[in-house]
């Protein structure tokens, strides 16, 4: 026989109470010490107190009530019991959780962020009931085999609402005692002012929340608006400016936040939102229609929903504003510096190193043997002129366009003072006028509006300053891509060719209507049934050994294109990792670890405390916060797999000459942070609200 | 081709044979239950595992498919060995003439190319009486298909080898430039490696299934050779007709060797083979130096003479055994 009960903090060695609570078939759970429980005595107890009852007493004098019969002692500060000395008992004590500060127990862990695949993991409710009644089983009563299974989820939510039935249990006492009258007007009066309150200042609130969001999810249309999407055929995929550029992939993200933020706010207001609790019976996650339209990609089930939303919601909004106030320092020390940082962009990068550095790289390996390689100088020269004759008119192009101006502007930037905006506006019409002045030597970068571009960018968030570095990044380096593009074209087609051509110099031949190799042992004079013939032979063989002969002048083309290729990607990978870092880091939940641990649910623990004979043992039930393991477990998958770039695939496919690239998995991102996939049918949750209020 | 039955084989036969009376100790001691020893694995026999009946190898022969060569035979076979070194040797003699001592590369192609002529018509000529014998012998079923047929090979044969040419004409500064980089001692290096090779891809078969005896690697591999050789010329026109010499001395004069041998008699290609020695002979007194004459000589005659002789002395120790059993054959999977 088992006894849940809280633990008191009181001792209550003398008087006589009686105990409020709920009883199982071997499971009493200790609610409240009441002193009257006449009325209790009287009435059926109805709506959410039901089951309810008296289950025992306190030092009670007649044991012959039946139930639980405790006594306190002066020497234990715990409870024992009084009658059946030959029954076993185990005293379970509990600290009630807060419901309302979002504390509770549960057996599953919170599920903060998902990452794909997660649901494979998590076993079913039943098995991890099992998986906790035998950790009970194991440390109440190690010596007997005797199973018992004490905890199930009508246990566990009974004693997630210990304060909410006792608050329940002081009206309903109230109430049977007649003092219905004043509350009543009381109640009246708060709920006056609430409506009050709430056309005064959550209607226009609603209305400006509402008008955001509805701008938001048009710029997320126009970002995903795919361009040149074949309309006849609906699989056809188009292309979206977010596949390209980092700073609207990061500008979406943001977009898609505060277009969910108002409904998760919401959600951990109101559960109903998206949980409806009458259908759970019906639908399986307890969803209702507003969040099936939503089509989330993932859903926390049960009690867990609202504290997941609410550290989501501030986690986000945290990573939110440090990303601001990192963006506003790095502002000022860009501005302060500004005038070296442009020279280095200027003179280092795009200059030296993408233009000065890499024409050296090219006549270094088409001209002068490059690491004592003796290619072929034919090939190698005609080849490197193509590039560098393709280099020279890029740099012609495009030093002009994209170095940035040196000078720094008068007005300086946004910081400066309130009048900037107008120096800004005005800019914009006087660049509208004068269009691309490319060719006078000044590109757009060049024009102070850069710069008052540049401080937007930078008050946005430190995340869109870095998408911009590789949106520039991506830019100015075009031409390695174009370069490392041909010469991996170039070289796939000559080694495939020379495959193909050692079969025949082996003598052997590709059979397509078998799919396989055949191996043909002579040629034929007449030209009969399928074998080469000695001129074919002849060609092929000629051919072979050309290619064969130039294979190492391609290959070091390719190779050099392949590495140049390789750093950018490199440098455009720690920039997004860097992104993801800044948007995706769980900075929140480490907080509510370190401040308030039973916030953060990772299971339920048991600590033995004493037991002071052999029939009574007395066991703490406590909540397992989520270790950092658990913390970090998603974050480090999306940090991982969003811009897939791993070695194992770049080996293969740089011998084979196909193309390498990172690969932006943007899904996984919204995934990670729940957010809906029908982004455009937030709105909707407000007449959810009006519909349930009116 | 007569398999001999040698004595030794007998011999063996005799070793083995059960000397059925003999009787073992075991066998002694119970001859009443014993039953005779059979050589069967299945039976569940009353004797120990290692027991051997003397009956175990009763049915042994040795040597029975041994054949017995004849000298004359032999030296035919060995001098196509010979036959194919010179014609190597021939193509690097040129090779050496046009690269050292600046021949005029056009001289030995307009010999090589006469004669080749020559021998494509010869060729041609008896191909067709042999399809000439192909319809007669399967009368009228295709009798009108193959000789207009044999007509458009013809044609196109001459096509496909002056599109060959002109390729050749083409590439050949391409060829000219293709090691220019690279050192010569790689080139050759190289050449010799694949010569080496060439000799061992190389199909040596005297008479037996002459039709199908065109090996492509050894083809491929000895036109490699040319043409990383030929890479090291200087002129356009020495590439080209280096490499038409190649193909005419390494490729087509063993196709007309071959088909020398398959229709004629064997007089015709052993003074094909005594011309070529000769000519490599005296190209190896002219280039080169009396002593590297000599030695060239000397290795043509061990090759043709010397060689037959050793393997027939070898001959003795051939020791084949067989048997009823199946001989085990290692399986090396190529999946």
């Amino acid at each position: 026989m088992l006894g849940v009960l809280r633990k008191s903090r009181k001792k209550r060695s003398t008087g006589e109470f009686h105990i409020l609570g709920f009883k199982y078939t071997n499971i009493y759970i200790v609610i409240q010490l009441a002193t009257n429980v006449d009325t209790f005595n009287q009435q059926p107890v109805e709506g959410p107190l039901r089951g309810l009852q008296v289950i025992g007493t306190v030092n009670g004098k007649e044991s012959s009530i039946s139930g639980l019969n405790l006594v306190y002692n002066d020497s234990t500060d715990y409870p024992t019991i009084k009658s059946g000395e030959n029954e076993r008992f185990t005293f379970v004590l509990f600290q009630p959780p807060k419901y309302k500060n979002l504390e509770y127990l549960s057996i599953d862990p919170i599920l903060l962020q998902s990452a794909e695949g997660d649901h494979g993991d998590y076993d079913p409710r039943d098995e991890k009931l099992k998986i906790i009644n035998k950790k009970f089983n194991n440390i109440a009563n190690p010596t007997i085999t005797e199973n018992t299974q004490p905890f199930n989820t009508e246990v566990l939510d009974i004693i997630n609402q210990c304060y909410q039935i006792r608050s329940w249990y002081e009206t309903w006492h109230r109430s049977s005692n007649n003092l219905k009258n004043q509350e009543h007007t009381g109640v009246s009066a708060k709920t006056y002012a609430k409506k009050l309150s709430r056309y005064i200042i959550f209607k226009p609130l609603t209305i400006i929340v509402a008008c955001i969001q509805t701008i938001a999810i048009w710029l997320i249309h126009i970002l995903n608006y795919e361009y040149g999407k074949n309309k006849r055929e609906p699989n056809s995929r188009g292309i979206k400016i977010t596949q390209f550029s980092a700073v609207f992939r990061q500008l979406e993200l943001r977009l898609k936040q505060f277009n969910y933020f108002p409904i998760q706010f919401l959600c951990y207001l109101d559960r109903t939102l998206l949980y409806d609790e009458n259908e759970s019976m019906n639908n399986k996650n307890g969803l209702n229609k507003y969040s099936l339209a939503l089509n989330l990609p993932i859903f926390n089930s049960n009690l867990n929903i609202n504290n997941s939303n609410y550290i989501n919601f501030h986690n986000s909004v945290w990573l939110i504003v440090n990303d601001i106030l990192f963006g506003m320092s790095i502002q000022k020390l860009i501005f302060a510096n500004y005038s070296a940082i442009a020279k280095f962009i200027n003179e280092t990068a795009i200059k030296k190193i993408l233009f000065d550095d890499l024409y050296a790289l090219i006549s270094w390996v088409s001209f002068r043997h490059p690491a004592g390689f003796k290619l072929n100088n034919e090939l190698g020269r005609f080849v490197g002129d193509l590039f560098l004759w393709t280099l020279r008119f890029w740099r012609l192009l495009c030093v002009d366009i994209f170095t940035i101006s040196e000078k720094e502007s008068s007005t300086g930037g946004w910081y400066v003072g309130g009048g900037d905006l107008g120096d800004a506006i005005k800019e914009i019409g006087g660049f509208g006028i004068k269009g691309f002045r490319v060719f006078d030597g000044k590109g757009p970068l060049t024009s102070p509006l850069f710069q008052t571009i540049l401080s937007i960018i930078c008050h946005i968030g430190v995340s869109f300053l870095v998408g911009f570095l590789i949106d520039y990044l991506q830019i100015i380096s075009f031409h390695i891509y174009c370069f490392y593009y041909t010469s991996a074209k170039i070289y796939k087609r000559q080694v495939e060719i020379l495959k193909s051509l050692f079969q025949l110099f082996c003598g052997k031949k590709y059979n397509v209507l078998r799919n396989r190799i055949d191996n043909l042992d002579n040629y034929s004079m007449a030209g009969g049934s399928g074998d080469y013939e000695v001129d074919q032979l002849l060609l092929g063989t000629l051919i072979f050994v050309v290619l064969i002969l130039l294979l190492p002048t391609i290959f070091a083309f390719y190779l050099m294109f392949f590495l140049t290729r390789l750093l950018c990607l490199l440098l455009i990978y720690i920039g997004e990792s860097l992104l993801v870092i800044m948007n995706f880091f769980p900075i929140f939940v480490i907080l509510l670890k370190l401040k308030n641990s039973k916030r953060l649910q990772g299971g339920l623990t048991f600590t033995f405390i004493t037991s002071n004979d052999e029939n009574v043992t007395y066991l703490q039930l406590s909540n397992k916060s989520l270790t950092y393991k658990e913390i970090f477990k998603n974050f480090l998958k999306l940090f991982r797999n969003s811009k897939t770039f791993t070695l194992q695939s770049t080996i293969p496919n740089f011998v084979n000459g196909d193309p390498i690239s990172l690969i932006q998995q943007n899904e996984l991102k919204f995934n990670y942070l729940m957010l809906p996939r029908n982004y455009d049918q937030t709105i909707n949750a407000w007449n959810h609200f009006t519909n349930t209020e009116s | 081709m007569t398999s001999l039955a040698v004595p030794k084989p007998r011999r063996a036969f005799q070793i083995g044979s059960p000397p059925t009376r003999a009787k073992s100790p075991l066998r002694t001691r119970s001859p009443s239950r014993r039953q005779p020893w059979k050589k069967l694995l299945y039976l569940n026999q009353p004797y120990p595992d290692n027991y051997t009946n003397e009956s175990f190898l009763s049915q042994l022969k040795r040597n029975t498919t041994v054949v017995k060569y004849s000298y004359l035979k032999l030296l035919d076979d060995f001098s196509l060995i010979a036959q194919h070194l010179s014609n190597l040797f021939l193509v690097i003699l040129v090779f050496i003439g046009i690269y050292y001592q600046n021949w005029n590369p056009v001289t030995p192609i307009v010999y090589s190319s006469i004669l080749t002529i020559f021998g494509f018509m010869v060729w041609d000529a008896n191909r067709k009486d042999d399809q000439q014998h192909h319809v007669q012998r399967e009368v009228e079923e295709i009798s009108s298909s193959t000789t207009t047929y044999s007509l458009k090979t013809q044609r196109s044969k001459i096509k496909s080898s002056i599109i060959l040419l002109f390729i050749l004409l083409i590439l050949s500064p391409v060829l000219k430039s293709l090691t220019k980089s690279t050192a010569s001692d790689s080139i050759w290096a190289i050449s010799f490696c694949l010569c080496i090779a060439n000799t061992l891809f190389h199909e040596y078969a005297m008479a037996s299934d002459l039709a199908n005896c065109r090996p492509i690697i050894s083809t491929n591999i000895s036109f490699s050779s040319a043409i990383v050789l030929a890479s090291r010329l200087s002129t356009n026109i020495s590439v080209f007709c280096f490499v038409l010499f190649a193909i005419q001395a390494n490729i087509l004069l063993p196709v007309f060797d071959v088909h020398l041998r398959q229709f004629y008699p064997k007089a015709y290609h052993r003074s094909l083979f005594v011309a070529t020695s000769i000519v490599v002979s005296i190209m190896v007194a002219f280039i080169l130096n009396i002593k590297i004459l000599l030695i060239w000589v000397m290795g043509q005659v061990g090759i043709v003479f010397v060689l037959p002789s050793y393997f027939l002395f070898l001959q003795k120790y051939k020791n084949e055994l067989q048997g009823p059993w199946d001989p085990a054959k290692p399986i090396i999977k190529t999946t």
